[in-house]
């Protein structure tokens, strides 16, 4: 079996793929799976099964339908887009923030149980404050720090200017703060 | 990422995202889903073959249109066991006609489990489920209804007397006869002209050795036993039947309250005689009152009329067969019954087919252009779903 070469791009990956490479799929998602896996996760309250549940259609819709992407934006984008739409329609009735162990998503430092229990305070609060933004507030904070995604992508991705993604940032964490009580400023 | 300084804040949205734990290889599940054609619903999977769901959305609206044509259809319902009162009325009025060729086409048309025709007072049994005397009665009764309306005065005498039993006669005879055509002109000159008797209905059907003739008579009651006297001399009796149904009670009931009435009209007129000086509308009451009983009157006069027809002239239904013709066969063991009834399911389970088929094909040629929009809207909805699920790539 020949490996994909890791320089490739997603959309070559993505076309060979289409050819009968089952392996550049699997290329394709060491590169996003995790990171999907991560932002679904946030989008969805914490909630890991329901993530992996949107992750998994994800998949499934790019293996379906991936004939159909024509290279108007990047394979990245694309896949997002996918992603965000499963959430969304995992999300109604909207998902509460879990409580149970599954937020633990967010990395805590088990090496000092008194810090490891703050933290998770801390995590549980912000995750229960993001909850409380509006849906497009929410999707702009969660994209915009996901990790590797600039705030061009993540304007396409929401399919809205740059200009609002950014004062929809700017709200977003000014209400965070605000509920916070963080003495931050951007 | 933000240009501004990184903050405690923006580290715990960072982790807010990311995915602690290798990735769990989801992608694998969802090739060999898509490969195996399963589609997920919620958090299982369920194997659906590979059938869209479009397809069984336009199987199920097909199997929906289909269900309502074949309940439309009047041959299905009749398979089907349903009843179309509908046509009863049109139905019945075939019936009179007499003779052995009518009634077997008679058997077929009515399939049904039997109707009651109230208005003529007879209950009439048709289909398979009456027995043959039954059929017989039902068009022999029906048949001494068609009297024409002259008649009526010659059966006055008849009806004068209310001490005398009232009573309906009718009869069958079959004959055997080598002449068929000759036993049957000679059949319809039997009956008196001068007493009002008259041929109600006759045919001759078939052809050389299978010709079979049928007469429906109406001879004068009293001479019913003269008449069949006659036609026992026109060929070799197979079968004789004479009936009578006594409709005395009725009579007697009709006269009664005609009588009533008479007497109520006359008060009315002496009524309306006395009171020559009386307010307008006193006058007119009485005038309405006396309007109504004569009514009344006239009905009862009618009714009367009519029994007096069915009492005076006897109904003698003659059917004339070869005189070679093959003996009627017996009844059926259970063997045969067995045999017999399965070929009849197998008869009709063909028919349903038929007609299931005749059905299908009408639906689908007859509603052509629903089945064009509809796969277009079909397919108009399945590109947005895909374009929708796909997203602009």
């Amino acid at each position: 079996m020949a490996n994909p070469a890791p320089n490739k791009s997603d959309e070559q990956l993505l076309s060979e793929f289409l050819g009968g490479r089952t392996v550049a799929l699997g290329e394709l998602a060491r590169r996003y799976e995790a990171p999907l896996l991560g932002l679904a996760c946030g989008v969805l309250g914490g909630r890991r099964d329901l993530a992996s549940d949107a992750v998994q259609e994800t998949w499934l819709r790019v293996i379906r339908f991936g004939k159909q992407f024509a290279g108007r934006s990047c394979f990245k984008t694309w896949l997002y887009r996918i992603a965000l739409n499963q959430c969304r329609s995992l999300q109604a009735p909207r998902v509460a923030p879990s409580l149970d162990g599954d937020a633990g998503a967010l990395p805590v430092d088990d090496r000092r149980p008194d810090r490891a229990a703050q933290q998770a305070d801390e995590n549980h609060a912000l995750r229960a404050a993001v909850g409380r933004l509006d849906e497009d507030r929410r999707l702009v904070v969660l994209l915009c720090y996901h990790a590797g995604m600039t705030h061009a992508q993540a304007a396409e991705i929401l399919d809205v200017p740059l200009g609002t993604l950014k004062s929809r940032l700017h709200a977003a964490l000014t209400e965070l703060r605000t509920t916070l009580g963080a003495e931050v400023t951007p | 990422m933000s240009d501004t300084p990184i903050t405690e804040l923006e580290q715990q949205l960072t982790a807010l995202t990311a995915w602690a734990g290798p990735a769990p290889g989801l992608w694998r599940r969802s090739l060999a889903a898509s490969r195996s054609g399963a589609k997920r619903a919620g958090r299982c999977w369920r194997l659906t073959g590979r059938v869209p769901g479009w397809v069984w959305g336009v199987s199920a609206a097909a199997v929906i249109f289909i269900a309502i044509g074949l309940a439309m259809q009047p041959r299905t319902a009749r398979m089907l066991g349903i009843e179309f009162l509908g046509g009863m009325d049109r139905r019945i009025a075939l019936t009179p006609d007499a003779g052995r060729g009518s009634e077997s086409r008679t058997d077929d048309r009515f399939e049904f489990k039997g109707y009651s025709y109230e208005s003529y007072g007879y209950q009439i049994p048709f289909g398979r489920n009456a027995k043959p005397n039954e059929r017989l009665d039902a068009r022999v009764a029906l048949a001494a209804d068609k009297g024409p309306f002259w008649q009526a005065g010659a059966t006055d005498a008849n009806t004068g007397s209310l001490t005398d039993r009232q009573v309906v006669r009718k009869a069958q005879v079959e004959l055997l006869a080598k002449d068929v055509r000759a036993a049957f002109l000679k059949a319809s000159h039997l009956i008196s002209e001068a007493q009002g008797e008259y041929v109600q209905d006759s045919s001759v059907t078939g052809s050389g050795d299978r010709v079979e003739a049928n007469l429906t008579l109406r001879v004068a009651a009293t001479r019913l036993a003269d008449v069949l006297n006659d036609l026992r001399g026109l060929g070799e009796v197979r079968s004789e039947q004479t009936g009578g149904e006594d409709v005395t009670g009725q009579v007697v009931d009709v006269e009664a309250r005609l009588r009533n009435e008479k007497q109520v009209e006359a008060e009315l007129l002496k009524l309306l005689e006395s009171r020559q000086n009386a307010p307008l509308k006193e006058i007119l009451d009485v005038r309405t009152s006396l309007g109504n009983v004569r009514q009344t009157i006239e009905q009862l006069t009618a009714q009367r009329e009519k029994l007096g027809r069915l009492v005076s002239l006897a109904t003698v239904l003659v059917i004339i067969r070869p005189a070679d013709a093959p003996p009627p066969k017996p009844p059926p063991g259970l063997a045969a019954y067995l045999g017999q009834s399965l070929l009849d399911g197998l008869h009709r389970g063909a028919l349903f087919l038929i007609n299931t088929l005749a059905t299908i094909v009408g639906v689908l040629v007859g509603g052509l252009v629903w089945w064009v929009l509809l796969v277009a809207a079909i397919l108009i909805v399945r590109g947005y779903r895909r374009r929708r699920s796909a997203t602009a790539g």
